[in-house]
């Protein structure tokens, strides 16, 4: 297909031109915008630089991407961040249901259709995981066939345990030889320990973040959980870690001037699924509208999982291999479901949530198919109200805002 | 072939109850990648759970929505409205998302005393053969608890045996078709490997060894106007294969995990035997869920294409199989480049769209036969 659009170019412009105008207006929120804009431009000037671009997807850990001094570009956060600029996703979206099933998630589809399109500028390899579903380990192979570009793929089992981190941890060293083919360089085991002491601190942070946000009132707002997903796509940079550390010093001056973010707090929301990406300004709705914040959400939440022994090479990918298992989304898509739950019930409990949204996106069918156990396990065993509604969470032909709010509207207002 | 109408249509077939009548216990399996062949060591009967004559769903849509997999949440409906109660248990794997949640909802809703759960490799490597036949080896640990008998080196190995004769069997009822006489339909032939999932493979040996005698005596089949090939998701209903035979084509062979994907390449036995199991199971190009065998589930359609002399192939997707949906991205690609006639199709477990699907069919008959005068 003909190449319309230099797709990151046009990524890192937009966002360039958004963040200029962001912070002129908003200078004290600096820190939150030039996260991405560092991430975004750091994609499209990498081959300009003549640094190697090495494609992944969601869960492949970008430790080890970075260690190779190589930019990574995570294949499914274009979608999330074309979603909420003025192109969508649409467009790609169309290109790919030429070729496969509208029932294929979006973050895939929109894969597909980049990648179909042209528009997306030659990485230099892909590496990609079993994991998340069944959309994404149909999607990445065929995309790796069609980019014609070396590809690895890891092999991700069902459970989480030492002997499934054991396995993954062989498939990262596997993964290292790739990329030392892909890059003509070995892997400086120096580099690497540096990179893993950045993330180290990224994975400190992000979950000391997550603790500051249990305090009642909630001092920071729910669109960070958003953003906050840039820590996954970014880990091992010290860059995520300056965003990280503004963020975490903000909620704790709240915390200890016992300030929340809300001049009212009434409902703190659990958020189960899916964030709505092509519209997080929802998230600002209903703090506004209703006071109603939302305090985690078991679609992003993350623990911190540090690599102790960066001297034991086997520590080392052992780790890797437990991050990518226990990296967000996993929860609700992989394993039994007993994970999803013990997330859920503890992010009830822990967050002191009286309401619960199940926004569930119509490509995750592994999550609707257990979506009855979980919201009847949420009202049995804490007796809060659930909304559960579908949604695609990227593409907002299937649902519009307004009927999103419209839904939630009718929700609030019954439980106020 | 009434008495195998019985077995296919009745989950709780006249098979299953005489073995159970014999104070046996029966297990089911989701998926073909689960050993059978450990389950049956340990004296059990092993049944391949699927749908086959669902045709009212409630329960299944309220537990797994509209959202998920229609085989998915049929195999549920049975599960909860107590068509499947004869089952002692239940083994399962992560063969897709949609097995591991229906997995999931039984344990839930209706779990029975023995629950297993077989994590399978998605690459064919010599570490995903490692950890698979570990898998193996605690399914046979946990069988053994189950019921107190031990699976030892030699009980496998006869039903190894064993199910290797059913592959040889099911290989020479496929041969009957091969030819430009062939001796039976695809809707006979359907039939006939879906009973071998649902009663003791011995006595089904037994059973086709005889039907495959009445063949060699049988006429061919004539009023057919083209020879076609079904490929795509799990497909366990014959009423799909009727429609395509009764407009005219003649489904000659297919690559269908209820079909040639079942029981095809026998488990040769080399040294360990687990280690057997383990690789031969997991190398047989059977599902897109295996990450890494793409281009062999193609050569393996090309090839039953070329020896079977297929004019054409129906690609029938169940709606949210994203496995087999999305995998026309790059087998019809492929198919075409083959110069192969494809007809896709959306499917649902209970056909309400049957008409549309003859009508369709019918075309593609029609286009495949201008082409071959």
């Amino acid at each position: 297909m003909k190449k319309e659009t230099d797709l990151f170019q046009y990524i890192s412009s937009t966002l360039n031109h958004i963040v200029d105008r962001a912070v002129k207006k908003y200078p004290e929120r600096k820190w939150m915008f030039e996260v991405q804009r560092l991430y975004w431009d750091s994609v499209y000037e990498a081959h300009k630089k003549g640094v190697p671009l090495i494609l992944h997807s969601s869960s492949f850990p970008p430790e080890l991407i970075y260690a190779f001094g190589a930019v990574p570009v995570c294949l499914d956060s274009v979608a999330p961040r074309l979603a909420s600029l003025e192109m969508g996703v649409a467009g790609y979206v169309d290109i790919a249901q030429r070729y496969v099933p509208d029932h294929i998630c979006t973050f895939n589809k929109t894969g597909i259709g980049v990648v179909l399109s042209g528009d997306m500028e030659k990485p230099d390899a892909l590496i990609y995981t079993a994991t998340p579903c069944d959309s994404a380990r149909i999607a990445y192979p065929l995309i790796a066939e069609h980019l014609g570009v070396p590809y690895f793929c890891i092999d991700t089992p069902y459970e989480q345990n030492e002997r499934g981190y054991e396995y993954i941890g062989n498939e990262m060293k596997e993964a290292t030889f790739f990329l030392e083919d892909v890059t003509g360089h070995k892997l400086d085991w120096n580099r690497l320990v540096k990179v893993i002491e950045y993330s180290n601190q990224a994975y400190e942070l992000i979950s000391q973040i997550a603790e500051l946000r249990k305090t009642v009132p909630c001092p920071l707002p729910g669109r960070l959980l958003v953003l906050n997903e840039i820590f996954g796509i970014m880990t091992g940079s010290p860059e995520v870690v300056d965003f990280l550390r503004v963020e975490y010093a903000v909620g704790k001056e709240r915390v200890e001037r016992k300030e929340g973010c809300l001049a009212e707090e009434k409902f703190r929301v659990a958020w189960i699924q899916n964030p709505i990406w092509f519209d997080v300004g929802i998230l600002d709705w209903l703090e506004k509208e209703y006071g109603a914040i939302v305090t985690m959400d078991a679609f992003g939440f993350q623990k911190s999982y540090p690599i102790e022994n960066t001297s034991d090479e086997r520590e080392v990918f052992k780790g890797l291999g437990k991050r990518l298992l226990r990296q967000p989304m996993i929860h609700g898509s992989s394993g039994p479901t007993e994970y999803w739950i013990e997330l859920v019930t503890g992010i009830i409990k822990d967050y002191q949530c009286n309401a619960a949204i199940f926004a569930g996106h119509v490509g995750c069918k592994h999550t609707w198919a257990v979506g009855k156990l979980i919201k009847d396990m949420v009202s049995d065993r804490f007796g809060i109200p659930v909304l559960m509604f579908d949604v695609d969470a990227l593409d907002p032909r299937y649902k519009r805002s307004e009927g999103i709010k419209n839904g939630i509207k009718n929700f609030m207002e019954t439980i106020q | 072939m009434e008495e195998l109408n019985e077995i296919v249509f009745t989950p709780f077939n006249p098979a299953v109850k005489a073995w159970k009548d014999h104070g046996k216990k029966v297990i089911g399996f989701i998926c073909c990648y689960v050993p059978e062949e450990i389950i049956d060591a340990a004296g059990i009967l092993p049944y391949r759970v699927r749908a086959t004559g669902c045709a009212k769903r409630v329960q299944g849509d309220v537990w797994m929505s509209s959202y998920s997999c229609s085989f998915a949440r049929s195999c549920l409906e049975y599960v909860l409205d107590g068509t499947y109660d004869f089952l002692d248990g239940l083994v399962a794997s992560d063969s897709c998302g949609q097995a591991h949640r229906l997995y999931d909802n039984w344990r839930f809703k209706a779990g029975r005393s023995f629950m297993h759960f077989l994590t399978v490799p998605r690459k064919c490597s010599d570490s995903g053969i490692a950890w698979y036949r570990e898998e193996m080896v605690n399914l046979k640990n946990r069988l053994e608890e189950f019921t107190g008998i031990a699976i030892t080196g030699e009980s496998l190995e006869k039903a190894i045996i064993t199910y290797n004769e059913t592959r040889k069997l099911l290989r020479e009822l496929y041969e009957f078709q091969k030819g430009d006489h062939p001796a039976i339909t695809g809707l006979q032939r359907q039939a006939l490997v879906l009973t071998a999932m649902s009663m003791a493979k011995n006595q089904y040996n037994d059973l086709l060894r005889r039907y495959l005698e009445k063949l060699r005596k049988h006429g061919p089949v004539t009023n057919y106007r083209a020879r076609l090939m079904v490929i795509g998701s799990a497909l366990d209903d014959p009423a799909f294969i009727k429609i395509i035979e009764d407009q005219g084509g003649l489904v000659v062979t297919d690559a269908q995990c209820f079909g040639s994907r079942y029981l095809w390449e026998p488990v040769e036995i080399e040294g360990d035997i687990m280690f057997s199991l383990a690789k031969s199971y997991l190398n047989r190009a059977t599902c897109p869920r295996m990450m890494d065998q793409h281009v062999a589930i193609f050569s393996f359609i090309k090839d039953m294409v070329q020896r079977f002399k297929v004019d054409g192939i129906i690609y029938q997707k169940m709606k949210f199989c994203d496995l087999w949906g999305g995998e026309s991205l790059f087998l019809e690609k492929k198919l075409k480049e083959a110069n192969i006639p494809v007809l896709a199709l959306q499917r649902e477990e209970i056909m309400t769209n049957a008409s549309q699907i003859a009508t369709r069919v019918e075309a593609f008959i029609e286009m495949i036969h201008e082409v071959i005068e």
